[in-house]
C-alpha cells in the first residue's frame, strides 16, 4: 500500500505539473458506448416510470420521525373519541431498557461456581421480619410471587388458578383492589390483601383473614392514577364487591381517603398493626418514579416491605399515554430503591420487592442481583396462565389483533378467558390446568434463578449481587450502576 | 413531610420549652431533623445570628474567614460566639454582630462561605436552632428548652426529596430578610420554577428544600409592597401543591394553606395565648385542660395571630 | 354492671389497645380516660360492646369497628370510623377530616361540626352531623347517607357514585357532577328514621338532597365534555 501510494502521488505531482488547462476544460467522453437508460435505472428490478429502483421507502412506507403511522394514528384517534386512549397490557415504549441489556459474569477463575446440577441452592425468602414487630413474617418457598391483580381486571377462575399455582410451590398471591375473592382466598395458602385508595370492601375481618397487608400508593404501570376498570367488566359480582353501580366505567381515586402524607401514613401503619393484632407484614406498593426518596421514606413511615413497581408494570386497564410515558425503568428502579434503604440505615429492617417487566428466572435473577429481596410477576402469570395462546383465533381477529400482539384486557373480551367477567368466556380459562401451568413455571423460574446464582458460586438466591452482573449497554449501564461488559467500569458521568 | 407548630405567649416566657413539647408530640412524624425558632426579647442594635459549619476540623479557619466578612461590612462579633460540637462533622454556632452597613449585601458576601459556614438565622429577636435528631435531642443539645421569649416556630421532619443534612432542617429564614422564619408542612410541586425565578432576582437558596422558598417568596412579595395578610393570600393561588406554612416576624405568626385542604392546622387559643400544630395531641401538651381546639382544616385558610397588641401589618 | 376504667396518658399505644380488647371480652361499659388526642383509640372493636372516650381523641378512633357502641364526648381526629362495618359512634364535639372514610355500615353521629372529606368514599352506613360538614364531603361517596343539619363547605357531594348527600342548612358550594334533586316523601321519612333514634327529626327541615349527575360515570366520547369539568 505504501508503495503504491507513493507512486500514485509522485505520478500526480508530475501530471500535474504538466496539466494542459485547455484538456481539462474539454467535455470527458467514455470509452465505451452510453449504457441504456433501462440499464441505469434498474428496470430488470422492477422501477417504474417517475421513480427510482431500490429506494421505495419514502414513497412507500414514509421517513417522518415525528409523523410515523403511530402518531398519525394517534392523532386521528384523539380528533375522533374527543379523550385518551386507554388499554391493557403495558408499555409499548420502545426507549425503556431490557434486562437483556445486563449478562451474568459467572465464577470462572476468581471465584468458584456450585455444580449447577447438583448441589443446593437457597431459595427461601421471607419478608417483612426484618423490624422484628410481626409475629408471622412472611416465609415464601421462593422468592417470586404472584403480583396484585384485582378479581374484576382477572376472572374469578383465573384468580383462583393464581391461588392454587402459587400454593404448590409455597408462595404468595396478591388480592389486588378489587377485594378478597372467596375462591381466592380458599386457594391460596398465603395471600396479601391490598388496601387501594378505593378501598373497595375492606373490612375488619378482611383485615385478619390475610397473611398480609397491601397500602397501595401507585403502580408502575400508571403511576400518580387510581384503579381504571371499564364498564364491561363491572359485573353483577364485581359491582356488589366494589359497592359500584354495574357496567359504570370504574376511575378510583389515587389518594388514600384517611392519609395525605408520609407523616400521617405512619399513624395509618399503626392502625393497621393493631388492628391486625401485630401479626402480619405491613407492605407499600409504589410506582417507582422517584424510588431515591420514595422508598427512604415508606420505610422512614413504618412499612415492612416496599414493592416498587417499574414502568414496564402491567394493568389491566390505564390511560394509554401513562403505560407509554410515566414512571422509570425496573432496573434503575431497583438500585436507586436499595441504595435509598442502605443509605438511611434501613437494609435488613425493610425487605425491598421488585416488579416490572419480569419475563422469566433470568429477569427475576437479575433483580436479585441488582438488589431486590423478592420479585413479582403480573403480566408473566396471565401469559402462563394462557394469555396470548393462539386459540379462539376469531375472537382475537374480532378485537382487531392477533395471538402474541393482544392487549385488549381493557375490553373485557379476553379471547382466552382470564382478563374478563363474561361467564361463557371465562369457561375457556380451565382453573386446574391453569394452576398447574402456574406452579410449573413458577418452578421453571426458580430454577433458572438458582443455576444462575449456582454458577455464580451462591448457596442462597439472596447472595446475587451487582457485582455478578455486567452492562450490554451504555443506557443499562447509566440507569443501573452495573459496570459495563469487559472494561469493569460503571458509565461514568 | 413533617409536624409543625407554632406558640405564642402573651409575655416573655418559656417558649422553648413549650415549642419541644410541641414537637416531642409529634415526633412520629417525622424525627430525621428536628428545629426551632424563638424569638427572645430583641436588641437595640445588632443581630443574633445562628448557623453552623460543616467540618469541625476547619472551625478556627471558618470563623476567621467569616470575621473577615463582618469587617468588610463594617461589622463585627460584639462577643465570643458560642460553638456547640458533638460527635458529628458539622458545628453549630450562636454570635452576635454589631450592624453591617447593609445587611442583604453582608449576608450575600457572608454566603459565599456558605459550603463551608452557613448563617441560619439572622435577626434582632429570632434565632433558629435546627439540628438531626428528634425533638428532646436537639432540645438537650442546644438547651432549647431554656430559650425564653414571645414566640416560635417547631418543625419535625421526615426528609422527602432533599437531603437529611442538618442544614436542610426546618425552620427556614428567610434570607435576607432579619427576623423571618418560616416552617411547613407538605410538598410544592412547582418548587423548581418559583426557586429559579427568585434565583433569578438574586435571592439566594442553600439547599434544595421547597420550605426554604415559601419563606423568601412570602418575604419578596412584601418587599414588593404587599402586606403580610395580602401575600399569604396571593401564596395559595401562586404557589401550588400542598402545604399549611407559617411565617413568624417578631410581631407574631402569620399561616396559609392550600387549595386542597390537604395538611391540618390545630389550634387552642386562650386569652391571648397561642399553641398551633399538625396534631391536636401535640397542642393538649401545653394546654393540658380539655379546652376548645380550632380545626383549620378547609381549603385556602390563611389568618395572621399577632403577639400581644401588635399587629402584622408589615 | 360496674365500669373498667382505661387510662391512656402516655402509655404504649399498643398496650392500651390491647387492654381495651380485654376489657371488651367481659361484656362490661368501657371508660377510657386522659385520652390527650391520642391517635388509633380503640381501633377494630367488636360487636356488643359499650365504650366511652373521655376527652378528645386523634385519628382513627373507632377505625375498623365491627359492632361496638362508641362515644366520643369531645373531639376526634382524622378518619373517625373509618372502614366500620357496624355499630355505633357518638362524636360529642367536632370531627376532624374524612370522619367514616370508606366506611361500609353502621352509623356516625357528631353533634359538632365536621372537618373536610366527611364520609369520603363510604361504601354504606350513615353519618349524621348535626353542625356542618367539611370541603368536598361526600367525596366518591358509594353507598350510604351523610346528612348535615347546619351546612356543607366548599365543593359538597363532589364526584358521587351512589352515596346521599342530605343538607338542611347552606351549602357554600356544588363539587363536580352533582345533581341536586327534591326529595319524596319517603325519602324524607327514610333519613328521618336515621335520625329519629338520635332524636334529630325537626319536620321544619329544608332538605337539599344531592345524588350524582352520573356524568362521570362512563368513560365515553359522547359526552366529551363532561371531561371538561375537571
Amino acid at each position: 500500500m505504501a508503495d503504491k501510494n507513493a507512486e500514485g502521488g509522485q505520478a500526480g505531482v508530475v501530471n500535474g505539473g504538466d496539466m494542459d488547462h485547455a484538456k481539462i476544460d474539454a467535455p470527458y467522453e467514455y470509452p465505451f458506448e452510453m449504457a441504456s437508460e433501462d440499464e441505469i435505472r434498474f428496470r430488470d428490478a422492477g422501477a417504474v416510470e417517475g421513480r427510482p429502483a431500490g429506494v421505495p421507502s419514502s414513497y412507500d412506507e414514509g421517513g417522518s420521525t415525528r409523523w410515523t403511522p403511530e402518531a398519525i394514528s394517534e392523532v386521528h384517534a384523539l380528533a375522533q373519541l374527543g379523550r385518551y386512549q386507554v388499554r391493557g397490557y403495558n408499555t409499548f415504549n420502545k426507549q425503556l431498557p431490557t434486562f437483556d441489556d445486563l449478562t451474568f459474569v459467572p465464577a470462572t477463575m476468581t471465584r468458584l461456581p456450585l455444580e449447577g446440577y447438583r448441589e443446593k441452592c437457597d431459595t427461601k425468602t421471607v419478608l417483612g421480619g426484618g423490624r422484628g414487630l410481626v409475629e408471622k413474617p412472611l416465609e415464601l418457598d421462593i422468592p417470586i410471587y404472584i403480583a396484585s391483580m384485582s378479581f374484576g381486571a382477572l376472572s374469578a377462575s383465573a384468580k383462583a388458578s393464581l391461588g392454587h399455582g402459587a400454593s404448590k410451590v409455597g408462595t404468595m398471591t396478591c388480592t389486588g383492589e378489587g377485594g378478597m375473592l372467596e375462591e381466592e382466598r380458599a386457594a391460596s395458602s398465603r395471600l396479601l390483601y391490598q388496601m387501594s385508595p378505593a378501598r373497595y370492601g375492606v373490612d375488619l375481618d378482611h383485615l385478619r383473614r390475610a397473611d398480609a397487608l397491601e397500602l397501595v400508593v401507585g403502580q408502575g404501570a400508571k403511576p400518580g392514577t387510581g384503579g381504571l376498570l371499564l364498564g364491561m367488566k363491572v359485573s353483577p359480582r364485581v359491582s356488589k364487591m366494589r359497592t359500584l353501580p354495574e357496567g359504570v366505567d370504574q376511575r378510583s381515586t389515587i389518594r388514600h381517603p384517611d392519609f395525605l402524607g408520609a407523616d400521617d401514613l405512619a399513624v395509618k401503619i399503626e392502625e393497621l398493626r393493631i388492628a391486625t393484632n401485630y401479626q402480619v407484614p405491613i407492605f407499600i406498593k409504589m410506582g417507582a418514579t422517584r424510588p431515591r426518596f420514595d422508598v427512604a421514606v415508606a420505610a422512614k413511615a413504618g412499612a415492612d416491605v416496599v414493592v416498587v413497581d417499574g414502568a414496564e408494570g402491567g394493568t389491566g386497564a390505564s390511560p394509554e399515554l401513562l403505560l407509554n410515558h410515566t414512571g422509570i425503568p425496573t432496573m434503575s428502579a431497583i438500585r436507586a430503591a436499595r441504595e435509598a434503604l442502605d443509605e438511611c440505615g434501613m437494609t435488613g429492617k425493610v425487605s425491598l420487592v421488585a416488579a416490572g417487566g419480569i419475563r422469566s428466572g433470568v429477569d427475576a435473577a437479575k433483580c436479585l442481583a441488582l438488589g431486590a429481596d423478592a420479585v413479582m410477576i403480573g403480566n408473566a402469570s396471565m401469559i402462563a396462565l394462557g394469555c396470548n395462546t393462539p386459540r379462539y383465533i376469531d375472537d382475537y381477529t374480532a378485537l382487531g389483533t392477533s395471538p402474541g400482539a393482544c392487549h385488549h384486557c381493557h375490553t373485557g373480551r379476553c379471547p382466552v378467558g382470564i382478563a374478563t367477567q363474561d361467564p361463557e368466556l371465562e369457561k375457556r380459562m380451565d382453573p386446574t390446568a391453569g394452576a398447574e401451568r402456574i406452579a410449573r413455571y413458577l418452578t421453571a423460574m426458580t430454577m433458572e434463578i438458582t443455576a444462575l446464582a449456582k454458577a455464580c458460586g451462591k448457596s442462597s438466591v439472596h447472595n446475587l449481587e451487582v457485582e455478578d452482573l455486567r452492562a450490554l449497554s451504555f443506557e443499562a449501564s447509566a440507569f443501573t450502576g452495573v459496570k459495563m461488559a469487559g472494561i469493569d467500569r460503571a458509565y461514568d458521568w | 413531610m413533617c409536624g409543625i407548630a407554632g406558640r405564642i405567649l402573651n409575655a416573655p416566657g418559656t417558649v422553648g420549652k413549650d415549642l419541644v413539647a410541641l414537637m416531642a408530640a409529634q415526633e412520629h412524624r417525622g424525627a430525621d431533623s428536628t428545629g426551632f425558632a424563638v424569638y427572645g426579647a430583641p436588641m437595640d442594635s445588632g443581630y443574633v445570628l445562628r448557623g453552623m459549619g460543616f467540618d469541625k476540623s476547619q472551625m478556627d479557619a471558618d470563623l476567621e474567614l467569616f470575621c473577615a466578612t463582618l469587617k468588610d461590612h463594617d461589622s463585627d462579633f460584639l462577643s465570643e460566639p458560642t460553638i456547640v460540637t458533638d460527635e458529628n462533622k458539622h458545628y453549630c454556632f450562636r454570635m452576635e454582630i454589631s450592624d453591617p452597613r447593609n445587611i442583604a449585601a453582608w449576608t450575600s458576601d457572608a454566603d459565599e462561605l456558605s459550603g463551608r459556614i452557613e448563617v441560619q438565622s439572622c435577626g434582632r429577636s429570632l434565632e433558629i436552632v435546627k439540628d438531626i435528631g428528634g425533638a428532646e435531642q436537639v432540645s438537650e443539645k442546644h438547651k432549647v428548652h431554656d430559650m425564653i421569649g414571645t414566640h416560635g416556630l417547631g418543625h419535625a421532619r421526615l426528609a422527602t426529596e432533599s437531603s437529611v443534612l442538618p442544614n436542610a432542617s426546618h425552620p427556614f429564614w428567610a434570607r435576607p430578610f432579619s427576623d423571618v422564619a418560616i416552617v411547613h408542612n407538605g410538598q410544592i410541586t412547582d418548587y423548581y420554577t418559583w426557586r429559579d425565578r427568585l434565583r433569578r432576582q438574586g435571592y439566594r437558596f442553600l439547599t434544595e428544600n421547597d420550605s426554604e422558598l415559601i419563606a423568601v417568596w412570602v418575604s419578596d412579595q412584601m418587599k414588593q409592597g404587599l402586606t403580610m395578610e395580602q401575600a399569604l393570600k396571593k401564596s395559595i393561588t401562586s404557589i401550588d401543591g400542598v402545604f399549611t406554612f407559617m411565617i413568624a416576624t417578631p410581631d407574631g405568626i402569620g399561616y396559609a394553606k392550600d387549595r386542597f385542604a390537604m395538611k391540618p392546622l390545630v389550634v387552642i387559643e386562650q386569652n391571648g395565648e397561642l399553641a398551633a400544630a399538625t396534631e391536636e395531641q401535640a397542642v393538649r401538651t401545653v394546654f393540658a385542660d380539655e379546652c376548645d381546639v380550632i380545626n383549620h382544616d378547609g381549603p385556602s385558610l390563611y389568618g395572621i395571630w399577632g403577639v400581644g397588641n401588635r399587629s402584622m401589618a408589615a | 354492671m360496674s365500669e373498667i376504667v382505661i387510662e391512656v396518658g402516655k402509655r404504649h399505644i399498643r398496650e392500651i389497645n390491647e387492654e381495651i380488647q380485654e376489657a371488651c371480652k367481659t361484656g362490661q361499659p368501657i371508660r377510657v380516660v386522659n385520652t390527650l388526642s391520642r391517635h388509633n383509640l380503640g381501633v377494630g372493636l367488636p360487636d356488643n360492646v359499650d365504650i366511652t372516650f373521655e376527652g378528645s381523641v386523634g385519628y382513627y378512633c373507632g377505625g375498623l369497628n365491627t359492632g361496638a357502641n362508641i362515644k366520643i364526648e369531645r373531639n376526634s381526629g382524622w378518619a373517625t370510623g373509618e372502614g366500620m362495618a357496624k355499630g355505633h359512634i357518638e362524636v360529642g364535639g367536632r370531627a376532624g377530616m374524612s370522619c367514616g372514610a370508606a366506611m361500609i355500615g353502621g352509623t356516625i353521629h357528631v353533634k359538632g361540626d365536621a372537618g373536610p372529606r366527611c364520609g369520603v368514599a363510604m361504601k354504606g352506613g350513615n353519618i349524621v352531623v348535626e353542625g356542618t360538614i367539611g370541603y368536598q364531603s361526600g367525596f366518591m361517596a358509594h353507598a350510604g347517607k351523610i346528612i348535615a343539619l347546619g351546612g356543607a363547605g366548599e365543593s359538597c357531594a363532589d364526584a358521587l357514585w351512589e352515596g346521599e348527600v342530605w343538607v338542611a342548612g347552606p351549602v357554600e358550594s356544588l363539587g363536580v357532577d352533582v345533581n341536586v334533586v327534591e326529595p319524596t316523601a319517603e325519602e324524607v321519612a327514610e333519613v328521618d328514621a336515621i335520625l329519629e333514634p338520635l332524636g334529630l327529626v325537626d319536620s321544619s327541615r329544608d332538605w337539599r338532597k344531592m345524588i350524582s349527575g352520573q356524568r362521570l360515570w362512563y368513560f365515553e366520547s359522547r359526552d366529551a365534555s363532561a371531561w371538561l369539568m375537571i
